[in-house]
């Protein structure tokens, strides 16, 4: 990269960085993945970026000028103070994909979170030949998230956009492309989803197999794990509370649980469980 | 062609019509194609799903379980529902086969029961890519839908003689158990959780890394015990930081404090 190239200082920052980035994302090698970036978006087309590839890195802030690609569009469905999870597609269908896929950063997972006058997105990626790790981040997705917090502590420094120096910027923002936030859902189809798939009995599998509770079990079940008492649970469901200790009484004994805790323990690991 | 799978066929799709109002909810989730299938010990098997043209393709042409469904039998588990992502290409016969129906970015979910294996099978098409991340930021709709799906089919699958049943025709084993990395939940004590503020009726409050440790695994159900082993304290320092956050969150109960991780996710 020249000088005299628009995101050099951006670029540069990103080199001098790079060895404290990948000390600082040890954990995620431990996981077959290879590649971690950290960007920070703001709405005037600015952005922090980190990343520990640094040829990427050069490859990026030289030629990519907007963020209208499949994986940037998203940046819309980032919601306020909440992680939205983004699986990268299978085949690399615009511009940007097709140059991570060239570069052997692929099969990748994006994080979004929106604060008030900026975006964030944790990237992870691994390479081409490692097809199977969307199962990992199928099952880790907590600790993904544990990992966010701790990079954004650990690396405050690092992340810090005040100075102006270490920003990039996108020569050609679109019209507006930026935070215009819409559900990634369609929440009436949800809705409607739920309401079509009621059972009568649910199952739950425990240690001694499965086991199924009636509707009002469950029900009770979904509300003790809240952390409500039986004497609660009766006023919110409008029956006695001695019928819904006789509830609890029987889903014990069901699922063999000693006590209210242990109870609330098989419920959470039960895979069957919904509430 | 293979007569007895001709026969398991042609019973299987007069069952079709009972069956499509159980699949139709699916639909509301853009998620195109679910398919069931009971596999015994003898390598002989049923298959419901709402493409019967898949389902043709499979009693006809499909001989046997390729690698990566081969390894979703070997961990699927007596009391635990694994779920297993379909890998991003297609790396084994079967799911080419799946590729060039148009049936693709998928999500299986598999148990182990005394007498064979059942699995479960959620697609979208080659180009639906967005649906994987729909699976994995909803999963407990994938969940109750399975939930649904066995109540309305019991039926349907209590009456099912087994001389209707297909056969792999290079034989499968499903007896062989495994376990694997692959659908693994991964500790790592490399990562400090930085403090962590989370919001209760006090207003919002910061946590030390050790109480959010504590109030973590309580959430995920485990015993106090179960923490002190896991974290290599004692049980007396684990009940000394949870009334550090009682006192702090203004929680009284330890099922108070449940309550507000799940507010907390």
């Amino acid at each position: 990269m020249r000088p005299e190239d628009i995101n050099y200082s951006a670029f540069k920052y990103n080199e001098n960085i790079i060895g404290g980035l990948t000390d600082i994302i040890q954990p995620i090698f431990n996981w077959d993945l290879s590649t971690f970036a950290y960007f920070k978006f703001f709405p005037n087309g600015q952005y922090l970026y980190l990343c520990n590839n640094i040829a990427w890195v050069e490859h990026c802030l030289r030629h990519v000028q907007d963020n209208d690609s499949a994986l940037g569009k998203e940046i819309n469905h980032a919601k306020e103070n909440e992680f939205y999870s983004l699986i990268w597609p299978t085949t690399p269908h615009d511009t940007l994909l097709r140059d991570l896929y060239d570069f052997d950063i692929w099969n990748g997972l994006s994080v979004f979170k929106k604060s008030s006058n900026y975006v964030e997105l944790w990237g992870f990626a691994t390479t081409r030949a490692n097809n199977s790790i969307s199962n990992f981040y199928l099952h880790n997705i907590e600790l993904i998230k544990c990992f966010i917090r701790y990079f954004n502590d650990t690396a405050s420094q690092l992340i810090d956009a005040k100075d102006t120096r270490k920003l990039a910027v996108y020569t050609n923002i679109g019209e507006g492309s930026f935070f215009n936030f819409e559900d990634p859902y369609d929440l009436e189809q949800i809705n409607n989803f739920i309401m079509a798939t009621n059972s009568k009995k649910y199952p739950i599998l425990t240690p001694r197999g499965e086991v199924l509770l009636s509707q009002r079990e469950k029900q009770c079940m979904n509300l003790i794990s809240f952390g409500k008492t039986a004497k609660e649970i009766g006023l919110e469901l409008d029956i006695s509370h001695r019928t819904i200790e006789l509830y609890i009484k029987n889903i014990k004994s069901k699922t063999n649980a000693q006590n209210k805790t242990e109870l609330i323990k098989i419920f959470r690991k039960s895979a069957l469980e919904w509430f | 062609m293979n007569k007895s799978n001709a026969k398991a066929y042609h019973h299987v799709i007069t069952l079709q019509h009972d069956l499509n109002h159980i699949f139709a909810p699916l639909e509301y989730l853009k998620i195109n194609v679910f398919s069931y299938i009971k596999i015994l010990q003898n390598g002989t098997y049923v298959l419901l799903s709402n493409d019967s043209a898949w389902q043709k393709q499979h009693y006809m042409h499909v001989h046997n379980q390729g690698k990566f469904f081969e390894t979703c039998n070997k961990l699927s588990s007596e009391n635990q529902l694994k779920y297993f992502m379909w890998p991003s290409v297609p790396v084994d016969d079967l799911l080419l086969s799946l590729h060039r129906h148009d049936i693709w970015n998928g999500v299986s979910f598999g148990v182990r029961q005394k007498d064979g294996i059942e699995r479960f099978c959620f697609a979208s098409t080659n180009n639906a890519w967005q649906i994987t991340s729909f699976y994995l930021n909803n999963i407990d709709l994938l969940k109750r839908f399975l939930v649904f799906f066995r109540e309305k089919s019991s039926a349907a699958l209590k009456n099912f003689d087994h001389q209707y049943f297909g056969m792999f025709r290079d034989g499968v084993d499903i007896m062989q158990i495994e376990e694997e990395y692959f659908t693994h939940v991964v500790h790592d004590d490399a990562i400090t959780i930085p403090k962590y503020s989370i919001s209760s009726s006090m207003g919002g409050v910061s946590l030390s890394p050790r109480e959010t440790e504590c109030l973590y695994y309580i959430s995920q159900g485990y015993l106090m015990r179960e923490i002190a082993i896991t974290l290599g304290i004692s049980v007396s320092t684990i009940e000394y930081y949870l009334n550090n956050i009682k006192n702090k969150t203004g929680c009284n109960t330890h099922l108070e404090l449940l309550n507000l991780t799940k507010l907390n996710s």
